[in-house]
């Protein structure tokens, strides 16, 4: 029995060969040696959620859920192989109250193992550091935190990211403002340091593209806007000079879901709230998506959602590098991550892969309303020398420049 | 031609005799006129066929069936044809001289494509949803076996000889090949990322894979599943993110293959004696699958996103028509001249 391999990893097949000669292991498959995989999700108790509408409160096991779907195709694929995966949890206690105590990661963490994170930024920030000081480092996947600093200033080549940074996020939105010439825009912003920091990443948007931010409005939440939405948003949305369209930064949906519809000139909403664009929606089904949301739905007896997609990509990522490589060691699947080798399909119509110099996947952004898809980034027309991919975020010389 | 009916369907005997009698008559009658050859189209998004004369290049009829039809292939003497309708879980069975459905086979649940070995009687569909490969006899209408295969399984291959069948999975990346006399999965072949369709040489001895996401086309050894040869396609101007083959069309006339290219636009043309890439055409938006006329003089391509069938002249390889069918056209197959 010779081990079959059609693409890339030709050193490792080899190797593989060697052993399968030196230790007669005769199979009728191609699985060689058997081998268990453990991926562990870390998260915490969500940071309080404000919000206040049903439809808008993310499910129980948002991203978790979409971790388990990614284990199970794993295992549909590693059977053919000998390759077992297993999902673990570990689940860290509140530091909200005061973040600068330290969490004991060496008594929570496998010795050198494979992480997704599910972590608020003062949890993640202890986790790196922890990592950046250990000889034989874990291999992180940031799923849920898309805080831009992550892509700018932590560049360690163990570190990676399938969520979007909130550039990646703006960026689509503002190649969609300008491909509709909606240039002059009204941003609301709400008052948490998450809206501030999506509010940053939109004004560089918005200076890439030439947008011009003529109204920016702080909201003050003093109405509740359950009984008085159609007072309140016109007047909070009057201007002199009629805009194209009203952006809204409300990251924690507390406000954002009543301006559609409400604003002082008819114009479109967009942001957090109206049009959004993210990484999945419940009505994809182009490029084979069909098939994923059914095989999430079977298993979770709900639609799956852009956290779950994140993760899910998360998990088939390591799964692929572990298939390609034949490897359980975190430092050899991390550069197999970065390398022009790897290429993941994930229902997206084209090749995903991570960006070397900071970790983050490429991946085309959808554009989406409550109930449906708009339109997909990067836009017709914005061009790139690596990839169109790359005019969403942040680009080589944006990252970790001293 | 009444036989074949015999076997797959006792209870549509003697109308299948009636109708093919009457059908005879017409053939009669008309074959001075003129020789004609029809496209059956299947539409993913209007649950229909639609089917296109190739003499006048235009749709004559279109064919309600069940829902999101995709893949379609004719028996061997073009009397029948299985219909994947993925979205109703069924296959259903065309009397191709009524254009009516006359039956349907049980096939699990989304069957998304379907191959027929060539002793006519066993037909293999891959149930994209379970993992599953379901083998089907067709007389008695009995699912004989079900095979565990990886995830979304898709592209199906049947060797000429009858011995091997293989399956693709997208999402698990591999060939699983299987042994028709047992229905026994013996061996498994990871090739580039998406793994769609499948098609062995006439003389059994290749199988050529293509990979839409890692966009490549891997040839087997199908004695040993060694791989023979692996090529990558390269369009002037087109990003290599957007070439992503797919259908694969192996011509007996000629050394030649054809791979279309997804949302490229394009189909390559490939030399099978030099393994070189002779030509790419442009065809119309997401072109998706192929197949020839009788003589080969003719290659037609679905194009899922424009909504329309390409034709291409084998002698010249250039693309020399479009014709607008329904809505995301899928399965192609053409029914000869009678």
């Amino acid at each position: 029995m010779k081990y079959q391999c059609a693409i890339y990893n030709k050193i490792q097949c080899f190797m593989l060969n060697v052993l399968v000669l030196l230790f007669g292991i005769a199979s009728a498959n191609i699985n060689a040696a058997d081998i268990n995989v453990n991926i562990y999700h870390i998260s915490h108790d969500d940071i309080t959620s404000y919000a206040v509408n049903p439809l808008l409160k993310a499910p129980d096991n948002a991203g978790i859920a979409g971790a388990a779907l990614g284990i199970a195709d794993s295992n549909t694929t590693g059977k053919f192989l000998g390759q077992h995966f297993t999902l673990r949890t570990i689940h860290l206690d509140d530091i909200s109250d005061n973040v600068n105590s330290s969490i004991d990661w060496p008594a929570l963490l496998p010795q050198t193992g494979l992480l997704l994170a599910d972590l608020a930024s003062p949890y993640l920030q202890q986790l790196l550091t922890y990592n950046a000081s250990l000889s034989e480092p874990h291999l992180i996947i940031n799923v849920s935190n898309r805080d831009n600093s992550l892509r700018q200033t932590q560049c360690n080549t163990m570190l990676f990211h399938t969520t979007p940074s909130h550039a990646q996020v703006t960026d689509a939105l503002g190649q969609w403002l300008l491909s509709k010439r909606l240039n002059r825009i009204f941003l609301i912003d709400g008052d948490t340091p998450e809206d501030a920091s999506w509010v940053d990443s939109f004004e560089r948007t918005a200076k890439r593209y030439k947008l011009k931010i003529e109204t920016t409005k702080q909201w003050t939440f003093a109405t509740d806007l359950r009984r008085t939405v159609s007072l309140d948003i016109p007047l909070f949305t009057q201007t002199a000079r009629p805009y194209d369209v009203v952006v809204v930064a409300d990251t924690h949906q507390r406000f954002g879901q009543y301006i559609p519809y409400n604003t002082y000139y008819p114009r479109p909403v967009i942001g957090t709230a109206g049009l959004v664009a993210d990484t999945w929606h419940p009505s994809i089904e182009q490029w084979g998506a069909k098939q994923l949301q059914n095989r999430f739905y079977d298993q979770h007896a709900r639609s799956m959602q852009h956290q779950d997609y994140d993760a899910y990509v998360a998990v088939r990522a390591i799964a692929y590098a572990v298939q390609q490589t034949q490897s359980l060691n975190a430092t050899p699947l991390a550069l197999f991550l970065r390398s022009d080798a790897f290429q993941l399909a994930a229902y997206k119509g084209r090749k995903l892969n991570f960006r070397d110099y900071n970790g983050q996947l490429r991946m085309p952004m959808e554009l989406t309303h409550p109930l449906g898809l708009v339109s997909r980034a990067p836009q017709e027309g914005f061009m790139h020398p690596i990839t169109d991919l790359d005019t969403l975020g942040f680009d080589r010389r944006e990252v970790c420049q001293e | 031609m009444s036989y074949q009916f015999n076997r797959s369907s006792r209870n549509s005997l003697s109308f299948g005799l009636v109708a093919s009698s009457i059908f005879l008559t017409t053939t009669l009658l008309s074959v001075s006129l003129h020789a004609q050859e029809l496209a059956y189209v299947t539409n993913e998004k209007d649950n229909s066929i639609s089917v296109v004369d190739l003499d006048t290049f235009s749709v004559i009829k279109d064919i309600p069936v069940g829902e999101r039809p995709r893949g379609f292939i004719l028996n061997h003497d073009q009397t029948l044809a299985y219909i994947c309708a993925s979205d109703s879980n069924r296959i259903q069975i065309l009397d191709m001289q009524t254009d009516s459905i006359i039956g349907e086979l049980p096939s699990g649940e989304d069957p998304e494509t379907i191959a027929l070995h060539p002793n006519g009687t066993t037909i293999y569909t891959a149930n994209e949803d379970d993992a599953l490969l379901t083998v089907i006899d067709i007389p008695s209408a009995q699912v004989i076996a079900q095979i565990d295969v990886g995830v979304e399984p898709e592209g199906l291959a049947v060797s000429p000889d009858g011995s091997k069948m293989i399956v693709t999975s997208e999402t698990t990346n591999m060939v699983h090949w299987i042994d028709t006399a047992t229905n026994k999965n013996h061996a498994n072949s990871l090739v580039g990322a998406r793994p769609r369709s499948a098609m062995f040489t006439q003389d059994s001895s290749q199988l050529w894979v293509t990979s839409e996401i890692g966009g490549q086309l891997t040839v087997f050894n199908a004695a040993d599943q060694s791989v023979m040869h692996e090529l990558t396609f390269a369009i002037k101007g087109i990003h290599r993110d957007r070439i992503q083959p797919v259908g694969i069309l192996l011509m007996q006339s000629k050394p030649l293959a054809f791979v279309a290219l997804g949302p490229s636009n394009h189909v390559a043309v490939i030399n099978t004696q030099t393994m070189e890439i002779v030509k790419y055409l442009l065809v119309g938006r997401r072109v998706w699958q192929l197949a020839f006329n009788q003589d080969e003089s003719l290659l037609l391509t679905t194009n899922g996103i424009s909504g329309d069938i390409s034709i291409i002249d084998t002698d010249k390889l250039s693309t020399i028509k479009s014709v607008k069918v329904g809505r995301y056209p899928w399965g192609i197959a053409v029914k000869h001249d009678s």
